[in-house]
């Protein structure tokens, strides 16, 4: 059994009344698991690079149901299917919705590892409390994980190309139209066979267009509730027309550079003080998801102490400024899917200039090639060929 | 087959006069006759592809007794439209079949992205027993401006209430006989290709539910308290805040329970450094004052910030008062230090939200939240005992015209 770090809920202003004590379990029990096995095989394409993100879902999931009067039900491990749900389901219409994205790799040695997973079900018990979803035990909900691996363990590809991507989910079922507390839910989680998300050769290109904004003090951006991607699907259709492949994030009227596409961003650069920097932009503001990419990153960073490493924020127009005058030496994002990828290329729409002004970022050719060897050694962890056990989940075959 | 189930082709709906695409028409709409040039089921579904499923004995619910009971959103009708799309097809037909659960992959773009968005617009049976529907165009003009924002696929507004239109026909018993309830109705498009990555929806569902609700007000007008904090927001520009999109509600849940706690009934959404008003609840919000140049002035914010549901209520309410010509009646921004000063010097009269399900619902206390002191102060605003009465004649006239009592020109349309 691995040991679960315990790490505190982030603070944010939840008054007494709002915390319930009604429910007659606090969270559902990896003890009440019954496993129905699948008689069906999904079909994998042969090659991994094939395989694209998130189209080819494996055998099983866990489907667990919460209502207010009786609290968690028994958790099921079923074989992969559709849900039924109610027309008037809240999930349907007030996107009452939250998720997590983690991985699970096949390691060079056979063991399977899951990457730092208790904090992807810290993360989301904070995003089920923001909305008013029902909580649940971390190292419960690790342990079915587990368990769901295991019993899909044979799908994972034997290569250091793809990984099993987890998605647990949590919605509420509830079949009143009235907007409010849902008094059902449903937690569930299934796998698919990942390739990998970028090519990774090329450098991604952003569009930075400042009337386009993901996420405002007074919101949810911190949180990974479903509500913060609906409206990024439209300005990611803009960005590949601009010839981009995601939107960057601003927010504010100082343009705050936050996040890019569902990844969080960093730069290493030349500060104004003339000190090599690693810099991202810090969570303080709510505006962006701490992602668990993104602390991992920060903590290497620091550890191998190459250079400043600070959370700060910084806007678009210090960006365009340091790019000008070549201090950006490296940009790149950071997320599950993506893991460390290297951006090339921004283009800003400048408002106050009337101008499209496209910002080279001579990332790949950087000397320090800082994002690749991140890349390599988070990779080389995923993959067991360096031990790094507190951020590896090994699942007992 | 009773002729009411039999498939109608799409009338024409001359009587739809252009006043209303040119009041839906801030909004960007398509000139009809382009649409109507040629079937192609990429761009809409159509009315005379409908195929009903009619319900067995057995699936019929027994009606409610007493409809001025019903809680908003807990009964709902026999029947259910249906309709899907995919990116290679286009839209499939149309159909209505008993009301039951949809089957969703549990990769639904719905689930994970938000990828949904609905309406809300009602039916009503008039002292003449007619089922009218109430400028059901705007609502559909709003639902195409949404789809296209959250990158779900558009359709035509007259097929669509051609489709409604049938579904009223099949439920009409569930259409409450009284003037105090109605039937709610609620369409929904949401997207469910089985792909994780967050992109445009490759295929889609529309469907359609109904429910009676009753009397909003069951025991005369209840004012409401407001919670206004400015820690909390409903939408910011860039945002979607003036789309119905699902994911402008889930936010909301728990700074409604916050407001619950201070025993508040609804926020009153604020933005900005200056703390502009935007919207209270999930209602628009207006204002009737004297103004500081002492004129009396009916005062709502103005749409092109972007903050603001473009409400069906909304747009009536101002097309009624400038109409009646009786005060002076403006879009503009308007914060809450005007709010305080207008209180203070007790020109203040009435303010009160405007929406679908209530029509009007006063305001009577705002519990205001100091950013500079932090600490809250209790706003008491005397819209009951205004003696100008301008939310009431709103309320009675809107309720004359939705059940028949009064015909104004081309707001109604009959089933």
């Amino acid at each position: 059994m691995q040991k679960i770090s315990s790490i505190s809920l982030a603070r944010f202003p939840i008054s007494n009344a709002c915390s319930s004590t009604r429910r007659t379990h606090s969270s559902f029990q990896y003890a009440n698991l019954t496993v129905e096995k699948s008689t069906k095989k999904q079909r994998l394409p042969s090659d991994p690079d094939k395989l694209g993100f998130g189209r080819y879902f494996s055998n099983h999931m866990i489907d667990i149901d919460w209502d207010v009067k009786d609290g968690w039900f028994a958790p099921k491990i079923r074989p992969f299917q559709n849900f039924s749900i109610h027309p008037a389901s809240k999930v349907l219409h007030y996107a009452q919705e939250i998720f997590e994205g983690l991985k699970a790799y096949y390691g060079v040695d056979g063991k399977i590892r899951v990457f730092r997973p208790e904090l992807n079900m810290e993360r989301m018990r904070r995003s089920a409390r923001r909305a008013t979803l029902p909580d649940f035990n971390t190292r419960e909900a690790l342990l079915l994980m587990d368990e769901l691996i295991r019993t899909d363990a044979d799908m994972i590809p034997k290569t250091d190309q793809a990984s099993l991507y987890i998605r647990p989910m949590m919605f509420a079922t509830d079949q009143h139209l009235g907007i409010g507390e849902s008094m059902q839910a449903k937690w569930a989680c299934f796998t698919a066979i990942t390739g990998s998300y970028f090519d990774y050769e090329r450098g991604i290109r952003l569009l930075a267009d400042p009337e386009m904004v993901r996420s405002w003090k007074g919101g949810v951006g911190q949180y990974k509730m479903g509500c913060n991607y609906a409206p990024t699907i439209f300005v990611g259709k803009m960005a590949a027309m601009h010839g981009c492949d995601q939107a960057m994030w601003l927010s504010g009227d100082n343009r705050m550079v936050t996040e890019a596409g569902a990844m969080n961003l960093f730069m290493l650069w030349t500060n104004e003080d003339n000190e090599l920097e690693l810099i991202t932009p810090s969570t303080e503001s709510g505006l962006l998801l701490p992602g668990i990419t993104r602390q991992s990153v920060l903590e290497l960073a620091r550890e191998w102490n190459l250079m400043k490493v600070s959370e700060a924020n910084f806007t678009m127009c210090d960006l365009a400024k340091a790019i000008r005058e070549h201090r950006v030496h490296e940009f790149f994002v950071s997320g599950t899917a993506a893991n460390v990828g290297p951006v090339s290329e921004i283009l800003h729409c400048d408002k106050e200039r009337g101008i499209m002004e496209k910002l080279l970022i001579p990332t790949m050719n950087s000397k320090m090639q800082l994002y690749k060897r991140l890349h390599t050694t988070l990779s080389d962890i995923h993959y067991g060929r360096i031990e790094k056990p507190e951020w590896q989940r090994v699942v007992e075959l | 087959m009773p002729a009411i189930l039999s498939r109608v082709a799409p009338r024409s709906f001359n009587y739809v006069g252009s006043r209303f695409l040119a009041s839906a028409a801030r909004l960007e709409t398509v000139p009809r006759e382009e649409i109507h040039k040629e079937y192609d089921r990429k761009k809409t579904f159509y009315h005379r592809d409908l195929e009903i499923q009619l319900a067995g004995p057995g699936q019929l619910k027994t009606k409610p007794l007493d409809p001025t009971k019903l809680k908003f959103g807990h009964t709902y009708a026999d029947y259910m439209m249906t309709c899907d799309w995919s990116q290679d097809h286009g839209w499939h037909h149309p159909k209505i079949e008993p009301i039951g659960e949809l089957k969703i992959h549990p990769g639904a773009k719905v689930l994970h992205y938000a990828s949904e968005l609905f309406e809300g617009m009602k039916a009503y049976r008039g002292v003449d027993n007619k089922i009218r529907m109430f400028r059901p165009e705007m609502n559909m003009a709003r639902m195409k401006r949404t789809a296209i924002r959250a990158a779900l696929p558009d359709f035509d507004c007259e097929e669509m209430i051609g489709v409604l239109t049938e579904l009223l026909r099949l439920d009409q018993e569930w259409v409450p006989n009284s003037d105090v309830c109605s039937l709610y109705m609620r369409p929904t498009l949401i997207g469910t290709d089985p792909t994780l990555g967050v992109g445009c929806a490759t295929e889609a569902k529309m469907f359609v539910i109904t429910g009676p609700v009753g009397a909003y007000y069951s025991t005369g007008f209840q004012p409401v308290s407001l919670l206004a904090d400015s820690r909390f927001i409903r939408a910011f520009p860039g945002g979607v805040g003036a789309y119905k999109m699902g994911c402008n509600y889930a936010p909301t849940i728990w700074v409604g329970k916050e407001a619950a706690s201070k025993n508040c009934q609804q926020v009153l959404w604020l933005y900005g450094e200056n703390e502009d008003l935007t919207e209270v609840g999930t209602m628009n919000i207006f204002l009737f004052w004297k103004n500081e140049e002492g004129d009396m002035e009916l005062i709502t914010p103005p749409l092109h910030r972007g903050l603001i549901l473009p409400g069906v209520t909304r747009d009536s309410l101002l097309e009624l008062g400038r109409e009646w010509g009786e005060y002076k009646v403006t879009e503009r921004t308007l914060n809450m230090q005007e709010v305080k000063k207008a209180l203070a010097e007790k020109r203040l009269y009435e303010m009160f939200g405007s929406g679908t399900a209530c029509v009007v619902s006063p305001v009577g206390k705002i519990l205001y939240h100091n950013k500079i002191t932090d600490e809250y102060e209790e706003l008491h605003i005397p819209t009951m005992a205004s003696k100008y009465g301008v939310m009431q004649k709103f309320y009675n006239t809107i309720n004359d015209i939705q059940y028949g009592r009064i015909i104004k020109d081309g707001w109604m349309r009959d089933i």
